[in-house]
């Protein structure tokens, strides 16, 4: 009776997922076809890529700070909070003021020279305001080739909330059973978890359908709706998780009694040979008597594994160590210890640990998660030292100005009093997810330990965990859609900038000036949907590190970008030479230390000069050499200076 | 306008003139912020001693509390000060009307000027 009153509750909470999935991609798909219909009525390209320039307040807010909320923001972000303590409130401090740089500094500006000019890309802009079609398509090959590498992050951490949110539900496994078999002889899909695969095909097909055929009013009105869902969610999380934790004093007390985990290479062994094969998921926790004082160790394997029959030794399933070694982590919080429920396996192993790999900063260190720098693996000045901090607070702003998402949706506002008003209500959308999502997902160190071997997927894991503890399961899919909604609207304005630079940048400006609006429209469709896809096959590969690929593919952009607009705007001496070498000198020196980092560490991750982020040094050669060598060439022509910059 | 007509009898748009000016204003925040957050956050959160509890204000770590939330909350009035009471609402389109005032009614803070 009592076991299928739980099947009964757990199948309510899972249908409930797959309904909110449902009922919002549904949503989404009238909005993207109602949006088309609008298309047919007015000029097309400048309504498919700029909306017409007449986005009202409400619209251009939404869409302003739902694209910039990305993944990284839902996913990304959430899982450092979880793994490095309350300094990630220090790291996104600077968003403070970031609403107002990122807007109101190059807003006003660049949407009345847009409207001079008549752009409708980023690149039209460059092009228009240096009055050199080159340097025009210079930008245009590096938007493509930065929101490449930006889109393939998106598109795994859209595969991943898809996955947490349908997992239990009966008609999703059944799926990903026999989609595993039918891809499994396929070369590069084969090699991937099959649920990864068909949730990463399933989040494509959805929102590559409603790009394509919506375009930017599409982009805009799901921003709209999906900007609403982020906050509602965000929201809900923080009053359930403060509800359950007992408010934030008592969270601070389990805080500050936490250490960072320590990581084995270990042999998992059974006492006995298995009569059948005996798998241990990714994710197991083992229990075993612990030495001398401790009353107990408890681990938490980190990569799946299985004991053949007749054997006793696991080894694990993918790759890995070919002598049977396992990834695992163990919980050294002995708060924490005491207090995990470990479900007994059915078959007894135990661990025998080869090799320890400590925290190079903050091991054994208790509260280490409550106070700076905030504890790191690999870097023994801790996860955020002085250096990267002043980085970060520059970073945030800095590199905000400079995104294409950002600039284009500059120039699509209606008028000033509709901008002021917006930037406003960005600034406090923000306030209103991005202290809290530090609030909450502190309180999910509490509540979900040893989560460190997955923190990409500690956002979706607490939505669950906190509605199912408060009894409101069915709230699970809304709150899950937050981050999905987060994800979907920063691919669709994303697909649309790579699609726009290739169509009117590229073709029409270069190929085929005088091109019929009947092929542009289905040049359109077609490259909306090449690029979309291209984006999954990259993303078929998943890259490890997320929050890096998507951070260093957003430095990329801005520090390409940042100089040569800002200067372009406001110093009329400022010529094409000038921006053609800080565009260059920005890209190469970025460029420069992230080889070297991965050089040197073997990581995907930058080379800190002075423990300064790489966008600090790459926008300082930027400006310089933009400044330099604008006095190496002549002004731009008088005529389009005199029309750009006087009355 | 003629190009050879010297920059001294040109009128800058005003546009820019007003969009320059707050532009400036704005990175003038922003250095505040961050001459704020960043030493206040460094001398009270980092390298405190291990066996001493962390104080907390409203459960957040103190050197949290003042050196990020409460300039976050101070940005915060300042952004909705200047958006609404300062920006002014220049026309972006040449067939729009001069309305000559901000977002909140109040009269902007300055014409264009001559560039000389």
């Amino acid at each position: 009776m009592m076991d299928g009153f739980v099947v009964l509750i757990a199948s309510t909470e899972a249908n409930s997922a797959l309904a909110s999935f449902i009922i919002y991609t549904i949503l989404v798909m009238l909005i993207a076809v109602f949006a088309g219909r609008l298309l047919s009525e007015k000029g097309f390209l400048s309504e498919y890529f700029l909306g017409g320039r007449g986005l009202g307040m409400w619209a251009f807010a939404m869409t302003f700070a739902a694209t910039s909320a990305s993944g990284g923001s839902f996913m990304g972000f959430p899982s450092l909070i979880y793994t490095y303590g309350w300094v990630l409130a220090f790291w996104i401090g600077s968003y403070m003021i970031f609403p107002l740089v990122t807007m109101a500094v190059l807003g006003k500006r660049l949407n009345q020279i847009a409207r001079k000019t008549g752009a409708i890309t980023v690149p039209d802009v460059i092009s228009d305001r240096f009055d050199s079609p080159r340097l025009g398509a210079l930008t245009t090959l590096l938007i493509v080739i930065f929101m490449s590498a930006f889109l393939v992050g998106q598109f795994k951490a859209g595969s991943l909330i898809l996955q947490t949110l349908l997992q239990d539900v009966p008609v999703y496994q059944a799926t990903v059973g026999g989609f595993g078999s039918w891809i499994g002889g396929i070369p590069l899909i084969g090699t991937q978890p099959a649920g990864y695969v068909l949730c990463l095909i399933v989040f494509a097909v959805a929102v590559i359908a409603y790009t394509s055929y919506g375009g930017f009013h599409a982009v805009v009105w799901t921003d709209v709706m999906q900007g609403i869902v982020m906050c509602v969610g965000v929201v809900l999380m923080f009053i359930l998780a403060l509800w359950q934790v007992g408010g934030l004093n008592a969270a601070a007390e389990k805080l500050e009694k936490m250490t960072p985990p320590v990581i084995h290479q270990a042999y998992v062994e059974a006492e006995e040979p298995v009569d059948e094969e005996f798998t241990i998921p990714f994710g197991t926790w083992i229990e075993q008597p612990g030495e001398e004082s401790q009353l107990r160790r408890i681990f938490r394997v980190a990569q799946a594994a299985a004991i053949a029959a007749g054997e006793r030794q696991a080894r694990p399933t993918q790759g890995g160590d070919t002598e049977g070694l396992i990834e695992i982590l163990e919980i050294t919080t002995p708060e924490e210890i005491a207090r995990i429920e470990v479900p007994p396996l059915e078959v007894l192993v135990q661990v025998r640990i080869a090799e320890t790999e400590r925290y190079a900063y903050g091991d054994g260190q208790p509260g280490v998660y409550m106070r700076g720098p905030g504890p790191s693996k690999d870097s023994a000045a801790g996860f955020l030292p002085l250096g990267l901090a002043i980085s970060f607070f520059l970073f945030w702003p800095l590199i905000g100005l400079g995104q294409p998402g950002n600039l284009v949706r500059l120039m699509a506002f209606n008028n000033v009093r509709t901008f002021a008003r917006a930037t406003v209500t960005v600034c406090i959308y923000y306030s209103a997810i991005y202290i809290p999502l530090v609030v909450i997902f502190v309180i999910a160190r509490v509540f979900l330990p040893g989560m460190e071997i997955e923190s990409d997927r500690i956002m979706p894991e607490m939505a669950v965990y906190l509605t199912r503890q408060a009894g409101m399961s069915w709230l699970a899919g809304i709150v899950v859609a937050a981050a999905f909604a987060a994800v979907m609207s920063t691919v669709d304005s994303f697909l649309l900038l790579i699609s726009s630079a290739v169509v009117r940048d590229v073709y029409q400006r270069h190929v085929n000036p005088d091109a019929p609006e009947k092929s542009l429209r289905r040049l359109t469709y077609i490259v909306t949907t090449v690029v979309g896809v291209a984006a999954v096959i990259g993303a078929l590969n998943p890259p490890q590190y997320l929050q890096y690929i998507i951070v260093s593919a957003a430095g990329g952009m801005g520090v390409v970008l940042l100089i040569p607009i800002a200067l372009g705007l406001y110093w009329e001496r400022f010529n094409a030479l000038g921006a053609t070498a800080a565009m260059l000198g920005g890209l190469v020196t970025y460029s420069a230390l992230w080889i070297t980092g991965f050089v040197t560490y073997a990581k995907f991750k930058p080379y800190l000069l002075f423990h300064c982020d790489p966008i600090i040094p790459a926008l300082l050669v930027s400006l310089l050499l933009g400044v330099g060598a604008t006095y190496l060439a002549p002004p731009t022509r008088q005529a389009v200076i005199d029309k750009l910059f006087y009355k | 306008m003629s190009q050879t007509e010297s920059k001294s009898e040109k009128q800058a748009d005003p546009v820019l003139v007003h969009a320059r000016r707050e532009a400036i204003i704005i990175m003038a925040a922003f250095i505040v912020c961050m001459a704020w957050s960043v030493p206040w956050c460094y001398m009270h959160g980092y390298g405190l001693p291990a066996d001493e509890p962390v104080q907390t204000t409203l459960g957040i770590p103190s050197w949290i509390f003042s050196g990020v939330i409460v300039p976050w909350i101070l940005a915060s009035i300042f952004t909705t000060w200047f958006c609404m009471c300062y920006m002014a609402l220049d026309p972006l389109d040449e067939d729009e009307p001069d309305v000559h005032s901000t977002a909140g009614g109040a009269p902007p803070h300055d014409d264009g000027e001559e560039v000389t």
